[in-house]
This record gives structure tokens, sequence and C-alpha cells, in this order.
């Protein structure tokens, strides 16, 4: 800030400030002489009077010195240059006009959105402009774009382009934007009008390079800041599948980036279209959340949350993957429940397949008894465990058809497994025919190989805990007979003296595996139940048979106006993808060592990948960007600019005609105080 | 009456005389009227000696027959008792410079001009109407009169002024001592400073027992220096009438222009605007009334707060009446 004088020498006019000091040290005394005989009346007075009577005698000096001093510097003509002044829209020169069109300009304020009311402060601005001067037009939400292709005259083209442009669900680019119209401009200085709200956290901030690249070369950034007062928005930030009752629980967190607290109301809408809605309070600029309780039975996908909010509606919905919930169940029959739970058949198997006794992942296991088979369904169940189960006779139809519907069985045995009985009665589950179980207790048992990781049943253990493996030991196992490793029949785990640990058939559309000793802690048969990698294991062994929660084998998440990129699995042919509108959305697949999807969706919600008419092979959750819905103006465009040049953004101000008013009021106010009646007395 | 037939060591000028001959008429017309009536109320029954028995007349007050005498000799008495006539009157009358302002003061004196050539006059007298020390000689010789008239011994301190009489007259009856005090009044001309504080104190040793203190003064100077000597009247149980003199022009300081305000009895003065600060000075003013009246009637002397304006009767009238006294009211007349 700096301070001058158009007429510096004036100032020697400031001598007239004595005038007024010897006026009132030269008060003229009345010459009037007075006999009065109540002087000790007088003198009280006097007393009373003084401090007041001085006080004013002070002002009266200080106004008159005032306004001598303030004509004084009227005449001076004082200057005063302030920096840091808000830049102002000149409209000379070429002029580019930058629209926000991204989410939250879509905020509705006074019945209008904040895009409508931007648009016509743009139309304005051009209808403003004297005729043939250049304008540019770019927009900066989602990816900045410019609308022009280069400066241009043709204002009614701009026009038609500024009223086509509404808000959408992109982001705030203004650093592209800004990049835009700086290529407009070519280098040459000019006027940048942004109209925008300026939200969003580090929105400005980081736009400061572009705006110190064309303050650089003589051009200016204007903003027109268009803003909702205040701005309200209620948004569900993320939501997450997790244990709870029943099937589960979805806890959401929602997110007010308003002032004032507001109920909402919340919705769950679930993969099947089956909708749980609640009331929520959300803290004004606070967060909280909401937990919803899950069916049993839910198919797995992607579903969504719901907000009502009045301010900003094109972020009210989050979409989210949800597991399949209660249909995975896994049956698990305990062919030897011992006297104890402890000493159970299935005491490890149960709590491998639920660590924390809950549902987490969706995994239910359900424990019977053999008798317990008949509960079996189809509906129900994916995955039954047979642990040591005596006779399994009566079921054995069940079994088969569970298995050929696409259910999965896990055998595995003990002392009460007979492999006459079995070979018997299921030979058509077994991978092969069972064989008396060998003792290998005296050569301390035999341990597992170190399984194949390329197998899709060990591929999580590539990482590491293969080893894990041979941990487990065994020191009685069955052995099967001969048999030809196929399609449908392989060993998927063998133990170090070759003979096969795990084997699997497929069988219709399910499958079966043989696990050829117990799979209980029994130091007859086998210690692999307390070896670490056990419940990973089971865990994995339960998912890849299909018992997991996952709807469709790939998920991915994703922003709107972000490119996503997907691996799909080998062989996939030509697939599309699909917008939750139901349209098709513009891909591109690469194919080499990888198959690779890429597209770049423009709207939120669920986008699924796969052949027409056929189940999809993945899905993709899509949202707008969280930052995008945080309305709150972090920081102004006219600051950061300030911040690049202050020089450039100084705003002169003259004072003269602001000094002969105040020289004018300070001559009034002495007038009147003179005129005022008082008790003016003094001291001779 | 003759004032100059026992004033032989003082030679009254033709202005004295002359204002000697105009306090006696006003005097006399002030109390005349005012004492009609009063003679018995204040003889009968002033005194508790008895002096004889007297044979009972129809119309006698029964409250002085003698019921002993009539129980033992079956005859109608009444008992009489001697009179105490004399009520002896103290009038102390404030003569210092504040006195001579007020309405009706005189022409200024150009000092300078007699300076210049060499012939200083004597300072006039002020007017016996319309100022301060004018009213406070009326109302002093009158209460003399009234006091003669009624056979009482009456007498005159003189505080601050310039006299060739006398500045203490001790009571004594008579006419002559009326002409005394008369001839001092007439020739009597405010000046210096009247001290309150020390003339009371000097007057009230000499005074006798139960006498009547009449104090005649503006009362200008500050209540908390003058009130402590009252103390000295109560102690010998006088009975204090305190005439305040005040002007009505100074009490509303009702004055056109700015001036330097000067007291006669010297000191710094002061330069006002009387019009601006008429508000302040009103308020300065009750608070100084009510100061000087709680200060006397705290000493049980009897208020009478004289404006010059409404003359002598009221004043008078309240003293011989036995009334206490009202307040100053300055609201004027409807």
């Amino acid at each position: 800030m700096s301070f001058a004088f158009a007429a510096p020498l004036a100032l020697l006019l400031g001598a007239l400030i004595a005038g007024p000091i010897l006026a009132h040290l030269s008060q003229r005394r009345p010459e009037q002489r007075q006999a009065f005989g109540a002087m000790l009346l007088l003198r009280r007075l006097v007393k009373r009077l003084e401090k007041r009577r001085r006080i004013r005698e002070l002002l009266l000096l200080l106004l008159r010195v005032l306004a001598v001093l303030a004509m004084v510097l009227a005449v001076a003509r004082p200057e005063l240059r302030v920096p840091g002044a808000s830049p102002e829209f000149g409209g000379k020169g070429p002029v580019v006009l930058v629209l926000d069109d991204s989410m939250s300009m879509a905020q509705t304020s006074g019945g209008r959105t904040l895009m409508a009311r931007a648009r016509k402060d743009a139309l304005d601005v051009l209808g403003d402009l004297p005729p043939g001067t250049p304008v540019g037009l770019v927009t900066l939400g989602g990816r900045a774009q410019s609308l022009s292709a280069e400066m241009s005259t043709d204002h009614a083209q701009i026009r038609a382009a500024i009223e086509a442009t509404d808000a959408g669900y992109g982001r705030t680019d203004l650093v592209g934007g800004l990049h835009q119209a700086r290529a407009l401009l070519g280098g040459l200085p000019g006027e940048v009008l942004v109209f925008t709200d300026q939200a969003g956290p580090g929105v400005v901030e980081a736009s400061q390079v572009e705006i110190q690249a064309l303050v650089d070369r003589g051009g200016a950034v204007i903003p027109r800041v268009v803003q909702a007062k205040p701005p309200v928005n209620v948004v569900p930030l993320s939501a997450t599948y997790g244990d709870g009752l029943e099937g589960g629980s979805v806890r959401v967190e929602l997110a007010n980036f308003g002032p004032e607290e507001v109920e909402v109301p919340v919705t769950l809408e679930l993969p099947d279209r089956s909708e749980i809605t609640a009331f929520t309070t959300v803290p004004a600029e606070g967060r909280t959340s909401e937990v919803f309780t899950v069916p049993l039975t839910v198919p797995g996908g992607v579903a969504a949350v719901q907000v009502d909010d009045p301010g900003l509606a094109l972020d009210d919905r989050r979409s989210f993957h949800l597991p399949r919930v209660g249909a995975s169940r896994v049956l698990v029959v305990d062919g030897d429940p011992g006297r104890t739970p402890f000493e159970s058949e299935v005491y490890f198997l149960e709590r491998a397949l639920a660590p924390w006794g809950g549902v987490s992942g969706g995994l239910v296991p359900e424990v019977v008894s053999p008798a317990g088979l008949r509960r079996l369904e189809q509906d129900t169940h994916q995955v039954v465990f047979l642990a040591n189960v005596e006779d399994v006779g009566p079921f054995a139809g069940t079994l088969q058809e569970f298995v050929q519907e696409g259910g999965s069985v896990v055998i595995s045995v003990g002392k009460n497994v007979s492999a006459q009985r079995y070979n018997q009665t299921l030979s058509g589950l077994l991978p092969a025919p069972l064989r008396k179980p060998v003792d290998l207790a005296q050569a301390d048992g035999v341990r597992l190989q170190t399984p194949d990781t390329s197998l899709p049943l060990f591929e999580p253990f590539a990482r590491g805990g293969a080893a894990g493996f041979t941990q487990m030991r065994a020191f009685r196992v069955f052995t099967l007979e001969p048999f030809q490793e196929s399609d449908t029949l392989r060993v998927l785990l063998r133990w170090e003296d070759g003979n096969p640990a795990l084997v699997e058939r497929r069988v219709g559309q399910g499958r079966v595996l043989l696990w050829t000793t117990s799979i209980d802690y029994d130091d007859n048969w086998s210690h692999a139940a307390v070896e670490a990698v056990f419940m990973p294991f089971i865990q994995r062994l339960v998912r890849t048979l299909g018992a997991s929660g996952e709807g469709v084998a790939l998920r991915a998440e994703g922003f709107v106006d972000e490119p996503i990129q997907l691996e799909l699995p080998p062989g996939a042919l030509e697939p599309q993808v699909t917008g939750p509108d139901g349209q098709r959305v513009e891909s591109r697949l690469q194919r080499g060592a990888q198959t690779l999807l890429s597209f770049t969706p423009t709207l939120p919600g669920a986008h699924e990948i796969g052949q027409p008419e056929q189940p999809p092979i993945a899905q993709v959750a899509v949202n707008v960007a969280p930052e995008e819905s945080d309305v709150r103006v972090s920081a102004s465009i006219a600051e950061v600019e300030r911040q690049a040049d202050p020089e450039l953004l100084t705003r002169s101000i003259v004072l003269g005609p602001w000094m002969l008013w105040l020289a004018f009021a300070a001559l009034l106010g002495q007038a009147a105080l003179s005129a005022r009646p008082q008790a003016d007395l003094e001291d001779a | 009456m003759s004032p100059s037939a026992d004033q032989s060591a003082v030679l009254w000028d033709a202005e004295t005389l002359a204002r000697i001959r105009t306090l006696q008429l006003v005097a006399r017309q002030a109390v005349d009227g005012l004492l009609l009536g009063d003679h018995r109320s204040r003889r009968v029954g002033a005194s508790v000696e008895f002096a004889d028995y007297q044979t009972y007349q129809p119309g006698d007050d029964l409250r002085h027959l003698d019921w002993k005498v009539l129980g033992r000799s079956d005859r109608l008495v009444t008992r009489r008792y001697q009179l105490e006539t004399e009520w002896p009157c103290m009038i102390v009358l404030d003569a210092s410079g504040d006195l001579s302002t007020g309405g009706g003061q005189g022409p200024r004196q150009r000092r300078w001009l007699s300076r210049l050539f060499g012939n200083e006059q004597p300072r006039p007298r002020p007017e016996l109407d319309g100022t301060k020390f004018g009213f406070s000689v009326k109302l002093a010789a009158s209460l003399a009169w009234a006091m003669v008239r009624r056979n009482e011994p009456v007498g005159l301190c003189v505080l601050g002024g310039e006299t060739q009489g006398h500045r203490l007259l001790l009571p004594k009856q008579g006419r002559s001592q009326l002409a005394r005090i008369v001839g001092t009044l007439a020739d009597l001309r405010p000046a210096g400073e009247a001290d309150l504080a020390e003339g009371l104190a000097a007057v009230g040793p000499r005074l006798r027992s139960r006498s009547l203190v009449a104090l005649v003064s503006d009362f200008m100077e500050e209540p908390g220096d003058w009130s402590p000597s009252l103390l000295a009247l109560a102690k010998r149980r006088c009975d204090l009438a305190a005439f305040h003199v005040v002007d009505r022009q100074e009490m509303e300081l009702d004055f056109d222009q700015p001036a330097l305000f000067f007291s006669p009895e010297g000191g710094e003065p002061l330069q006002i605007d009387p019009q601006g600060a008429q508000r302040e000075f009103a308020e300065v003013r009750d608070a100084w009334l009510l100061e000087v009246e709680r200060s006397l009637r705290g000493h049980r002397a009897r208020y009478y707060p004289c404006l010059i304006e409404r003359g002598l009767d009221a004043p008078l009238r309240a003293l011989f009446q036995g009334n206490p006294g009202q307040p100053l009211s300055l609201e004027r007349p409807a």
C-alpha cells in the first residue's frame, strides 16, 4: 500500500492550521464586568463544569484543526494505492469465459442452480462486450475442455455454447480450465473470467501455477463467483459391508457440508432392488454413520445408498459392492461329535470357517449331525463338509443331486469311515475308490508337499505362506485306488510320499473334494488342523467352491469422468460395458499378455461388463468424486492472484473529495458545538 | 423621635439624615400594623413568679383559680403572676460587600477616572429599595422598631461594612437606643467580608440567656465555616431567627451577556456566559439553599428566606407569629 500526493507543494498551506490554534489561544474575553454577590455559587459551579469545559474546548480545537488539515489535504489531492484489490473486469481486449460445470454447480439456491446463475452472468458479460471482441469459451467440469477451437468474434456461437452448458458429475478441473484459457489466448494478454463457486478442497490452491502463468503474460484472472448462501449438501461418503446380526450389516458414513444440522432419509438399495430406509441426523459440517442390518439372504452385486438432499442432488447416491449373503452357507456334518465340544470332529474346522463366530465375508457355517443331512437344500447351502461320517448311505442320493446341481462336497475321513462302505454308497461322488488307511505314525507322520500356487485354490499363497502347508502332518491316511488325472479329476495336494492328500472330482455342475485324512486334530490321524495355514486354506477352499460372498468374479470401483482399466480373464470375447442407464458405454479392449478393458464412465452407478444376454463377468461401482461434494469454499481465486502479483491488482483511491467532505463535516461540527448553549466558565 | 439628640458624638451628613427618616418611616409602617393585638399574647403567661391574690371576677381565666384557698376558706380568688417584660433582642446584620449587589445596586463608580483626577469620592450607599443591603437595613430597623414598641431591649451587631456609628450596641430599652440603631444603619456602607463565624462567636457570650438573635445575612459564606458558631448561641438558649436575604436576579443568574463576574469583597473574577450556565447554576443554587437551611435548622434556628422583591411583611409576620419559616421559593406570583 502506498500513499502519494498529486500536488505536494499544496501541503505548505498546512500553515493555516496556526489560525484556529491562535484563535483558540486568544479567546476574546468579555469587556463587561458585573458585580455579583453570589460568587460562592459561581465558584462551586466552576468546579463542577471545569472538566466538561476543557473537553469541549479541546474538541473544538481538534475540529477546527481537522477542518483546516482536511482542506489542505484536499488541495494536495492525495491518492491511496491499495494492493490486493479484487481484479475488475475491464472488457478490453480478448476475453476467455471459463464456465465451471462441475457437479457442485448443480447446487440449488433460491430456486435456481448455481449453473443457471453462472450461465446468466456469462451471457450478460458476453452481451456487454463490444462487437468484434475475440471471445473463447472453456468448461472445467470433469476434464476441462475448450468449446471454441480458437478465439472467435462470433458471439452468437459462443452464446449458444454457453446456453447448452449444464452441470455434470465431474470434479472441478480449474487447473485444466485455466490452461485451456491460456492456450486460447496464445500467449497474448487477455482477461479470463471464471464463473465458478470456488468449491472443493484444494481446487483453487492447485491452480496457482496457471494463474501465475496468465498473470506473467499480462493477463488477468477475474473470478465471477456464484455461491449458495449458505452452501448445503449431505452426501453418503462410503458404504461398507461387515459383521452383524442376521446377514451382516452395512455401515454408511454420511457427511454434511452445510452450516446447519439436518435430518435426512437414507435408503439402502440392495442388488435385488429391495430397499431399507432410515432417518439420520447429520451434524453441521460434520459426519455421522448409520448401520443397516442386511437380510439373511441377499444376492451379491452392486448395492447403493441414497440420501434425500435438497441442496445438491447429483451426489446423493453412492454405489458399492455387496457380497452374496445367506446362500453361501456351509453345512458341516459332524461324524464324531464326542462328549464335549472340544472333542468334536469339526471343532477346528468350524473355527477355521468362522474365526469370530460371525458371518464375516458372508460365510455362515451350520453344524449338524449326520441325520441333519436331510436339511440339505440346494437354495440354502453351497458346500457340505462330511467330517468322519460313518454312514452317508441314506443321503447318498441327496448328495449326488446336490453336487449335480452345482453344490460342492468336501469329504474328510477318520476312524468312523469304512472304505468298503464309502466305496459302495458314494461311488458316484468319490474321486477314486478308497483303500484301507495306511498308518505312518512310526515314521513320525508324513508332511504335505508344497502346493502348486498356479492352481486357483492356492493362488493367494503365491505371495507367501505356501511353505506352511509342509508343516501339516498326517499319521494315518487313506490311500486310493490308482486313477488317471483328467479335466474332471485331479490331485490338488499330495503327501511327501506321493499319495494324494486332496483330490478333486467334477460331478455335473459341482465338485467333490476328498481329504484323505482326518480334518480334526487327532494324534492318530493328523495335526493339520492346528497349523497356521489351516484356516486360510479352509477359507480359500470354501470360496473356491463358490461358497464365498462374491457375486461375480471381478469387482472394481471408479469415478465419473475418470478412466477405468480392468484386467479380464483370458478368453473374454469382446465384452461390452453397460452403464446404469442400460446404454452401452464406449470401451477399448487391449489384448496382449493380459486382456485389458478400459472405459471412462460418464454416469455414477453400477456398470456391468460382459456379453449381451450373459451373466456379467465384472461389475464396476462408479461414483462421483467425493471431494466435489464438499461445496464449501476453501480459497479464493482473487487471493491466489494477489499472491501471484500484488502490484498488478492495485486499486487507487482518490481521497481529495473525501477530504473536502471531511473538512465540511468538521466545520459543521465545530459550528454546532460553538452554537450550543453551554456553561462557559473560565477562571479569569 | 430625634436621633441626633443621643448621637452628639456622631455628625450625620444630609444623606444619612435622610436615610434615617426614611428608615423610621419604613419601620413604623412595617411594624405598626403587624403588632396590632399582639401585646397580650406576648405578655400574659410569660412568667411563673407569683405576685398576689385577687378576688375572682366573672370573666377571669378559671385556670388561675386557687382551689386550695377555695377549699380552706370557701372564697373564690385567682392567683396573679408578675409579668416578665424583657425579651432582649440582638440584631446581627451582615454588611459585607456582597450585600451591595442586587437589582437596585448603585451606579458604577469609575475608579480609574477618580484616580486620574485625584478626587476619589466615598463610595455611594446602595439604594434602600431593590438591593440586598437596603432590604437588610430596612429589616433591621423594622425589627428594632418593633422591639422598642414592645418595650423590649434591642441591640445591634454589624458584621463587615463601613460606618461612623457603633458596630456593637448591646440590647437596651428605650427610644434612644432605637435612635442609635437607626442612625448606625443609615450611615452603614456595605464593604469587606462579614465573617459570620467570628462575628457570631464574638457576640454570643455577650448576650443574656434566652435572648432573641435576629441574624440578617445573605449567608454567602461556606456553611461549613459558620454553622459551628451557631452552637455558642444554642448553648445560651438563644432564640435564633435567621433572615436569609436573597436577590432573584442573582439566584437565577439572570444576565443577558457574558461578563466578568466579580465579588465586591474581592477575589478572582470569573468569566461566564450566563445563558449557557443556567441549568447547572440552578442545580448548584438549590443544593446550596438546602445546605444553608439544614445548617440553620440543625441548630434550632428559625429560617426566614427573604426574597427582597416580596418585601418585609412576610418575614416579620412569620417571626412575631412564631412561624418556623418556609423554604425559599423563587416561583413568581401568578
